[in-house]
């Protein structure tokens, strides 16, 4: 019988990912609630930097766009955007960033730009933005999103921001380092193959079983020998998510992605 | 320019006239030049920039800068300058000692910026 939410235990689990020393970036939603999460929590020196420029941020509220002034208010430094993306991320200076999408496919790849063909629509979505930057020069990624064959194909509609490409060393041909490192799901969470380079599950939430992750991604995903159960969020975990961060349920209500 | 130069160094050392708490930069980071994440020392070293100058603090020094023109001329006068100027001093405490009352002349005045609200 749980007493949490599964978006509550995806933000623990992302959350986890961060420590002290990190330089984070940081965008809106899920990654915002984790990287806020990880601060309050274990990680008092992280420095979370916003696309919009502010860096060092030290949020009194939950930001609900990287406009948000509470992101100027007390931050180390306010730096115009072509400084975020070329003096901190393309130098190489973001440890992690977090990425969502309209579908991840096996190799990490992620698409927010058009599902169907570009030329022609099913749905045309908001686009990169500041992801395929991040995609390409974070020293790591992670990645949250819905598992379902829908958003978990084969292989994205279009690749917005490079995973691990076909797999392989293509992305490291390509000159790329880094690359993602987790995926977290409404079901599980994966790592990739440090060969192949595709999605692996390593832990499964409580109460999901295999054949269901199955029977919900566009491929027939491998399961690590060790299979790990995910942890629940710690009740303190869920109070600050509940009270502190997300205390109108902005974010924790449209979850995931 | 400091600030890409800084960026594209692989280590960046730092001469300052103040160490103050976190808190100070935090209330305007705006002014914020190289932020503490790509720095990798601190050297607190008052007067440190004469003959040239930091805002709020000492004015840049004309009077050596023109009197330099004849001192750099020849070599001899270099060297002689260098001797009794850069060799001659342990360091720049002394420095600041030699130069006598300069030092108090080149204090900068006071004229404060209008103050900013960051609330919100």
């Amino acid at each position: 019988m749980a007493d949490y939410t599964t978006s509550e235990l995806m933000v623990a689990r992302a959350s986890k990912e961060l420590t002290s020393g990190d330089v984070v970036f940081v965008g809106i939603g899920v990654p915002s609630l984790a990287v806020n999460l990880a601060y309050r929590m274990h990680a008092p020196g992280l420095c979370m930097i916003y696309e919009s420029g502010a860096v060092g941020c030290v949020p009194t509220r939950l930001p609900i766009s990287i406009g948000d002034p509470c992101l100027v208010t007390g931050s180390l430094a306010v730096v115009p955007m072509l400084d975020v993306f070329n003096l901190y991320l393309q130098n190489g200076k973001i440890d992690v960033g977090f990425l969502g999408g309209a579908q991840v496919d096996r190799f990490g790849n992620i698409n927010s730009t058009v599902i169907g063909d570009y030329a022609k629509p099913k749905v045309r979505l908001p686009g990169s933005g500041g992801a395929c930057e991040i995609a390409a020069l974070a020293k790591k990624v992670v990645i949250t999103i819905n598992n379902s064959k829908r958003t978990l194909p084969e292989r994205v509609d279009f690749v917005t921001s490079p995973g691990y490409l076909r797999g392989g060393r293509e992305r490291e041909s390509l000159g790329l380092s880094g690359g993602p490192d987790l995926v977290i799901t409404d079901m599980g969470v994966y790592r990739f193959d440090p060969e192949t380079r595709e999605m692996v599950l390593v832990s499964i939430h409580p109460g999901i079983t295999l054949e269901t992750v199955r029977a919900n991604t566009g491929w027939e995903v491998k399961a690590a020998a060790d299979l790990q159960e995910t942890p629940p969020p710690t009740p303190k975990e869920i109070k600050i998510i509940r009270d502190e961060l997300d205390p109108q349920g902005i974010f924790l209500r449209s979850r995931a992605g | 320019m400091q600030k890409e130069a800084a960026f594209a160094s692989q280590r960046v050392i730092v001469t300052v006239e103040e160490i103050v708490d976190a808190s100070v930069i935090r209330s305007d980071p705006n002014r914020t030049i190289i932020p503490g994440i790509i720095v990798s020392a601190v050297v607190h070293e008052p007067f440190g920039a004469h003959p040239s100058f930091v805002q709020g603090a000492y004015d840049r020094d004309n009077d050596f800068y023109v009197a330099w023109d004849a001192v750099s001329k020849e070599a001899g006068g270099l060297k002689a300058y260098l001797d009794e100027w850069v060799y001659g001093v342990p360091d720049r405490a002394a420095y600041i000692k030699k130069m006598g009352a300069r030092v108090r002349e080149l204090q900068a005045d006071t004229q404060m910026c209008a103050p900013v609200n960051y609330g919100f």
